[in-house]
């Protein structure tokens, strides 16, 4: 790899002068931290045309990606998508391998490093349970080997795709031996996981206590929902519901977040509640006993705070799906504009009660599905406009005043929005609707009892949520 | 914002902040202009701390200002009228406080802005 843009050069001198070895220095120790690559399923498709056209020999290309940076993993998060043009490529220049142009290599990496990301190869062999082979294993070592120290402290690495499976190596700071690839996640209407072949879970054992909703949604429903994290933000009128429903589905990691304690208004809404919990007990410690009762072996880790504290963030990071329930427009905004920056699906619920003369005069609520590569909420929902009516009429710390009429609530229309909610988080996780659900909204009339679905509009192009799709942690600038 | 706008504020605001970093996620949207090393008026701890401005619609509309989480006064609390504001995947404390505006003095702009630690001396 030669002639790199200066800035990166300069990038791979001092990475050099840190780590005082070599790029071929590899000492054995086992991986501590493991690997994910979260894509969305529009960008892998294309991916996936690239490298599984085989008509004029093996294909390849460069995913840049981000970094969502976990206790005890790496998230890489797919940003853009470099296929190696067919005139940078050097056919049977050296036998079966695949060779390409260094300056190829230099401007995908020039790229990545403008975006403060990481580049990863990508190919394919057209086959399930991937092996990489000799030829594979030398090319990462004479690339990757350099790119990890110029790209560093982010690792960089190779995936290679198989059939719903996936292998991948990956290199942080010079060597390979530190990071396991652990999955490819997609993220689209279904969230697929694609497993590393040497990292597939043990056998499942089904779970006696879901063997009817098994029977009616697939046999493979139990083990993906056992396997995937929820975190729920907010879990007091709409939230409780859907934790609840979350328990009793079979999902295996619920996270709720909400700093709040019970009070006696609470009572009248507040599903799993009791009346020695008013003044005492933390809506999230209601949550935890309620999954508790259902199943002992639900993971509950609550998060006693309110989004976006340092901790909510972390813990949101490793969600599958986060679902929002908030009252407040300005929050509903910072969890969109959250999951767009770590690809993680949205599920919103809002519901909004007007009463004249002691009347029900209006009930509409939503339910909102958001995914990487679609519009999300701040494209046609959360508007300029509805923000800025927020902050003149409900300023932040409004709910907070004693003085504050509280919001009209009604328990079962909370539910009814809830229950949606909850088969739209089924949906991303088992995949059972078949494909007919995915990124709408479900709009709710509590007078009329109409639950009627529609399209989302088309994306703004000046959203600012969406301009961040896939950027991960925050810059490195900011420390 | 055009990436030259950007670059002519962060200037500005360098030459009389000390620092002043590009941090703008994207281009085509509003310039987010970091300052690593703000000073803050007495008794308002620490100092120097680091603030994030937001420059959306500017010069017509006064910039968004917010700082860094651990900022307190004397009493160990954060000012008043504070709430929790996401911004580049980070938690900052942003602040309700009216103060009068016109112009497009991006320096000025932010000195109003520390004016509201003045007020509130803890």
């Amino acid at each position: 790899v030669t002639s790199w843009p200066r800035r990166v050069a300069q990038r791979l001198a001092a990475a050099l002068r840190r780590s005082g070895q070599d790029a071929h220095d590899v000492v054995s120790a086992p991986a501590t931290r493991t690997v994910d690559l979260r894509i969305a399923s529009s960008l892998f498709d294309q991916v996936r045309a690239h490298v599984e056209d085989f008509r004029r020999g093996e294909e390849a290309g460069f995913l840049v990606c981000s970094v969502s940076r976990l206790d005890d993993r790496d998230i890489l998060l797919a940003r853009e998508w470099h296929p190696i043009p067919d005139s940078a490529i050097e056919r049977r220049a050296h036998g079966s391998v695949l060779s390409w142009s260094a300056q190829f290599n230099s401007s995908v990496l020039q790229r990545a490093v403008d975006l403060d990301a990481t580049p990863v190869l990508v190919h394919s062999h057209g086959s399930a349970a991937p092996r990489f082979s000799s030829d594979d294993r030398a090319k990462e070592r004479a690339l990757l080997g350099a790119f990890s120290r110029i790209v560093d402290p982010l690792p960089t690495g190779t995936l290679l795709l198989g059939r719903g499976d996936a292998a991948g190596s990956f290199w942080i700071g010079g060597r390979n031996d530190r990071l396991a690839f652990r999955r490819l996640v997609i993220v689209g209407p279904t969230i697929d996981s694609w497993d590393a072949v040497s990292a597939r879970p043990d056998g499942h054992m089904p779970r006696q206590r879901l063997a009817r909703q098994t029977v009616a949604i697939g046999p493979e429903s139990d083990e993906k929902l056992g396997a995937a994290v929820v975190a729920i933000v907010g879990v007091s009128g709409g939230g409780s519901h859907v934790f609840q429903q979350l328990t009793h589905q079979g999902v295996g990691t619920l996270i709720p977040i909400d700093d709040q304690v019970l009070d006696e208004t609470n009572l009248g809404r507040h599903v799993g509640a009791q009346a020695a919990d008013i003044d005492q007990t933390l809506k999230t410690a209601i949550a935890k006993r309620l999954a508790a009762g259902v199943d002992p072996l639900i993971r509950v880790s609550e998060v006693n705070e309110q989004f976006p504290s340092a901790r909510t963030i972390a813990a949101m990071k490793g969600a599958d799906v986060v679902v929002a329930c908030l009252d407040r427009f300005d929050a509903r905004e910072a969890v969109n504009a959250f999951c767009r920056r770590h690809l993680i699906p949205l599920v919103d619920i809002g519901m909004s009660i007007t009463s004249t003369s002691e009347r029900l005069a209006k009930a509409d609520g939503q339910v909102i599905v958001s995914l990487p590569g679609e519009p999300c909420l701040r494209c046609f929902f959360l508007t300029d406009a509805l923000l800025e009516w927020e902050r003149e009429h409900r300023p932040p710390g409004y709910d907070q005043n004693p003085d504050a009429a509280g919001d009209p609530q009604v328990v079962s229309m909370n539910g009814v929005l809830a229950s949606e909610a909850c088969n739209c988080v089924l949906d991303l996780i088992t995949g059972y609707s078949g494909g007919e659900r995915g990124a709408r909204q479900w709009q709710y009339g509590g007078r009329s009892g109409q639950l009627e679905r529609t399209d989302l509009p088309s994306r703004w192009p000046g959203c600012p949520a969406c301009a961040q799709e896939g950027h991960g942690d925050a810059p490195a600038a900011l420390g | 914002m055009e990436l030259g706008d950007r670059k002519m504020l962060a200037r500005r605001l360098a030459v009389a902040f000390g620092k002043a970093v590009d941090v703008t996620p994207a281009d085509g949207q509003p310039a987010h202009i970091l300052l690593p090393s703000i000073r803050l008026p007495e008794p308002w701890k620490p100092s120097p701390t680091r603030a994030l401005t937001v420059w959306e619609g500017w010069p017509g509309i006064r910039p968004q200002f917010v700082i860094d989480e651990s900022v307190v006064g004397e009493t160990g609390e954060p000012p008043r009228s504070n709430h929790q504001v996401y911004l580049l995947d980070q938690s900052w404390r942003g602040f309700s406080f009216n103060f009068a505006f016109s112009g497009d003095d991006p320096v000025r702009a932010v000195q109003l802005w520390l004016a509201r630690f003045t007020a509130e001396r803890s």
